[in-house]
């Protein structure tokens, strides 16, 4: 099988990987290729230094040190707050992004690249909640009504892979794998839809399912790699029900929110909660029993 | 590092650490993937991965193999 042009770089926590099919016939085409993929890869870094938890110097983090003032931000990170606050709404806080002190208080405080400590040392109340942040479109500001410690790990990884999709789909057939939160566009080198695997949530070497894509994006959230990464805001317990939520969708950076925000709220209004939102999805429960939303296909 | 030979992997090695996971933590999946021998999708999703270093290394080094 022709395996494609390969590139991965550890950026964000994680290993991106970044696959294109075909484009390698002529010096031009390969030289564009390189391009797309140079290009591509730089926005994982970009997305990191604005809206990275663990660097103090990362925009969200400055913007974590301001309570009380509308803080004129960049438009990536007024876009990564905003939706993150509309998914929080649309979910009724089962998805929240200022669960960050929480995190912290889990023990996600070290920064994955030095293994340092890097809690940001703001004491916030056990009751805010996305409630406490707002935003002004018109002066792209945003306001901490409180002090909080907000957690864009569920949307900036998407984020970045979307960005990263963008600049690739000119070449058609690739991949892009974030650690698990993967984009398909096009065709595998075998000219069918990629074969996307769903990890075991109890056996790394198993595959629960294997789904066919095209042009979308698959992201899983689970209780495995780092236990208890997921902070439940409702009872402020890690939640438990569910081991595994894995959602399709256009976009990554909605697959990875919407799959955190479904395994938060458990099976049965996980589900619920995709099938309102028009996107695929599977939940695991740790008991091992599958729920999937209407229309859900795999091999 | 992986090393093919004969289309099988003979080791796979972390060779830099690039996670705040230590490497221990990490070594234990390799016996995993040489028994497993398959890189039979294209990708696998899953909760972000550390050991994902480990399974490109082994995509790729099986790529280059063929």
């Amino acid at each position: 099988m022709d395996a494609g042009y390969v590139r991965s770089v550890a950026s964000m926590g994680t290993m991106v990987t970044v696959r294109v099919i075909g484009h390698g016939t002529s010096q031009r085409a390969r030289r564009e290729r390189t391009h797309a993929v140079d290009r591509a890869i730089a926005w994982f870094a970009r997305v990191e230094a604005v809206c990275s938890r663990f660097d103090a110097q990362s925009e969200l983090r400055r913007l974590s040190t301001r309570i009380g003032d509308a803080v004129p931000v960049s438009a990536m990170l007024f876009e990564a707050v905003q939706f993150a606050l509309a998914v929080a709404d649309v979910t009724q806080g089962a998805f929240d992004p200022t669960v960050g002190h929480r995190m912290e208080a889990h023990g996600f405080n070290r920064a994955y690249q030095t293994g340092e400590v890097a809690a940001s040392g703001i004491e916030a109340a056990d009751d805010v909640s996305y409630r406490d942040v707002t935003l002004d479109a018109a002066a792209r500001s945003i306001t901490l009504h409180r002090p909080l410690v907000l957690d864009l790990g569920a949307v900036a990884k998407g984020l970045a892979v979307d960005m990263a999709s963008r600049e690739l789909a000119p070449l058609a057939d690739f991949l892009i794998d974030a650690g698990g939160d993967v984009f398909v566009g096009g065709h595998n080198a075998d000219g069918a839809a990629w074969s996307v695997g769903i990890r075991h949530p109890r056996d790394a070497t198993q595959l629960l399912e294997t789904v066919r894509l095209s042009d979308a994006a698959m992201c899983t959230s689970g209780d495995y790699e780092r236990p208890g990464h997921i902070v439940q805001v409702t009872t402020r317990e890690t939640a438990r029900a569910v081991a595994s939520a894995t959602v399709v969708a256009p976009s990554a950076m909605v697959a990875d929110a919407l799959a955190t925000a479904a395994f938060v709220l458990g099976p049965i209004d996980g589900i619920s909660m995709l099938e309102d939102h028009d996107v695929q999805g599977m939940l695991v429960t740790t008991t091992l029993d599958r729920f999937t939303t209407r229309g859900w296909a795999h091999d | 590092m992986v090393e093919i030979k004969d289309g099988r992997i003979i080791s796979a090695v972390i060779s830099q650490c690039l996670t705040r996971y230590s490497c221990s933590w990490i070594a234990p999946l390799v016996p995993q993937i040489t028994a497993r021998q398959s890189a039979d999708v294209d990708v696998v999703s899953g909760a972000t991965q550390s050991s994902n270093a480990l399974y490109y290394a082994v995509l790729q080094a099986l790529a280059q193999a063929k």
